[in-house]
């Protein structure tokens, strides 16, 4: 058994049947017919990519002169694992009912959090799973949670109808979801956000949250959010991250 | 006159520069000017909202130019990305406002390299540091508006601003030109007159004002979707409306149904205040809306970067012509190929 091959954290790359044999396997479409040249075309492509050995294992016409690959191909790069940072929000998350404590014996009154999928972005997938009542993955949302006062607007809100609501309800906080990131629309809705709030000059009297799966702590900060959460976040993480910014803000 | 000389002369000791894209050439268009100092001895004071000068993009993962500093320039960043930088430093404040990056510290340059900036992102803060980099010496501070961020051109944090354009924002170089133009539209809108000025002041609120100098402040939360409740107040004695914070397309439209808006000026507090649609905009200015601003804004000049890091590129000669074109009187500078003034 001393012989298996030990994994070197410092040059990791993918598995497929053995240890950094590089294996992945990728799909994408060309515009180009079905055929001998379009296979030979994606393999090409995959080597440009830096894959050796690429291999067109399914092809299949999509009509309108457009072909689906899937391929397989070795990966020549590796990636230091251990010099990587993630900036991250760091805290130690509380439960819903720390939070529900947390508010009575420091807020003392309900905390206000307007939450909205901004733009033309109509998945509530995010900000249900933070928000409505039921929660995600037995993590009960914030409507649940006693002491917060949680407005979900749904999804396709402009940012300005979203600033107008915070401003009607008083809210300590807002929670924008950003699910489609084509063209890098969600970063164009954010930094459209934070200019109206700081227009509005209201940009450091709410805190500000972002979320989506594209998203993260660092970028959040960079477009100038307070706070990211990206995959695997829920209702709890957010809860403690606001109601510990309040009182922070507070004193 | 060079542009780093326009700058001295006029006393502008904050510039902001404000890319209308990510990869305008913001950092291209800050280690030009921050060389154009050097030449001429001016102590200079780097910093940005946001990160900036670092190798690869966080957003599109392209390359990036770095910030290259020399000794005795100033810089506010975050700690770890001072860390990551090669240029020596020495510690000067450090000064409590925390980043993703680490909290942000003010150094001074002791020997040159390339350096990571990643400053304030909020407004106030930035203005805070702005203060502090002149305070320990730096004779003009050039802010560096990572990702699209405007707000720090406002007239409250900066002096002047100069503003980067290029290839980036489309592979139309019309819409190239026409976004350019609207953005430098809006920044260099004209002061309304002193008298107006006083009462919007004293009022500090948004509000319709009569000829007679009689103000009206509406009940409204924010002016955002007070559009119609503003537009009921108007009537044939109005001469000036003001409104406090974001001018978006829905309540210009609002505003516009009213019929005496027409020959009324509507008062904003600066450029960056502007979110409507550039057809929605232009369309209204077509038929007579006008717009002054409370604070103006120095549009110090427009760079150019011909090269998108999508592939495609604009031959820099035309798009110099033809972005004099749209923008007569203003200074243009093609960063990406050496920055010749005329």
């Amino acid at each position: 058994m001393d012989n298996i091959q030990k994994v070197d954290l410092t040059k990791i790359k993918p598995y497929g049947d053995t240890l950094n044999d590089g294996m992945v396997q990728m799909s994408f479409t060309l515009p180009v017919p079905y055929g001998d040249e379009a296979s030979e075309a994606a393999k090409q492509l995959a080597e440009k990519m830096g894959f050796d050995d690429p291999a067109v294992v399914f092809s299949k016409d999509l009509g309108v002169g457009y072909t689906y690959f899937v391929m397989y191909g070795k990966c020549t790069h590796t990636v230091d694992y251990t010099s990587i940072e993630v900036p991250k929000v760091d805290m130690e998350f509380m439960e819903r009912e720390e939070v529900e404590e947390y508010i009575s014996k420091n807020i003392k009154r309900d905390v206000v959090i307007v939450g909205a999928c901004t733009g033309t972005d109509a998945h509530t997938v995010g900000i249900d799973a933070i928000m409505n009542m039921k929660g995600f993955d037995g993590n009960y949302g914030l409507e649940r949670y006693k002491g917060i006062n949680a407005i979900n607007m749904g999804s396709q809100v402009p940012n300005e109808e979203l600033i107008a609501k915070a401003i009607e309800v008083k809210a300590d906080a807002i929670l924008v979801s950003q699910v489609v990131t084509q063209k890098d629309v969600h970063i164009a809705n954010l930094t459209q956000l934070v200019e109206m709030m700081e227009a509005e000059g209201l940009r450091d009297k709410m805190i500000l949250v972002c979320g989506g799966p594209r998203l993260n702590h660092e970028l959040a900060q960079e477009l100038g959010y307070d706070a990211g959460f990206g995959s695997g976040s829920y209702a709890n993480h957010v809860a403690t991250f606001v109601v510990k910014q309040i009182v922070e803000r507070m004193s | 006159m060079r542009l780093i000389e326009s700058i001295r002369k006029n006393n502008y000791e904050t510039v902001s520069i404000i890319g209308l894209a990510k990869n305008a050439g913001k950092t291209m268009t800050l280690n030009y000017l921050m060389e154009e100092a050097a030449n001429l001895n001016i102590k200079t004071g780097i910093t940005s909202t946001g990160r900036d000068g670092e190798n690869t993009d966080l957003v599109t993962q392209t390359q990036k130019p770095s910030i290259s500093v020399i000794e005795g320039m100033y810089v506010a960043t975050a700690k770890k990305t001072l860390m990551l930088s090669n240029a020596k430093t020495e510690i000067l404040e450090t000064t409590g406002i925390s980043t993703a990056m680490g909290e942000v510290i003010i150094v001074r340059v002791r020997q040159k390299g390339n350096i990571q900036i990643a400053g304030p992102v909020t407004a106030k803060d930035m203005k805070y540091v702005a203060g502090r980099l002149k305070y320990y010496g730096a004779e003009v501070v050039f802010i560096d508006g990572a990702i699209d961020r405007k707000a720090v051109s406002s007239p409250v944090i900066t002096d002047a601003c100069v503003i980067a354009t290029g290839a980036v924002l489309s592979r139309d170089m019309k819409k190239v030109l026409e976004k350019t133009a609207h953005a430098v539209e809006c920044y260099s809108l004209k002061g309304t007159d002193e008298h107006v000025k006083n009462i919007v002041r004293k009022t500090n609120k948004t509000c319709i004002i009569s000829e007679n100098g009689k103000v009206i402040v509406p009940d409204i939360a924010t002016s955002i979707t007070g559009g119609k409740k503003i537009s009921e107040l108007i009537d044939e004695k109005t001469s000036h409306v003001f409104v406090k914070g974001a001018v978006t397309s829905t309540m210009l439209k609002e505003l516009w149904e009213n019929k005496h808006l027409r020959g009324i000026k509507l008062i904003i507090e600066d450029g960056t205040k502007i979110f409507t649609d550039i057809n929605v905009w232009n369309e209204m200015r077509r038929k007579g809306l006008k717009v002054e601003a409370l604070n103006t804004i120095n549009v110090l000049a427009v760079t150019l970067n011909p090269v998108s890091p999508e592939g495609y590129f604009f031959d820099s000669n035309v798009l110099k012509e033809n972005m004099k074109k749209v923008l007569p009187g203003i200074k243009i500078v093609d960063v990406a190929w050496g920055g010749d003034e005329d």
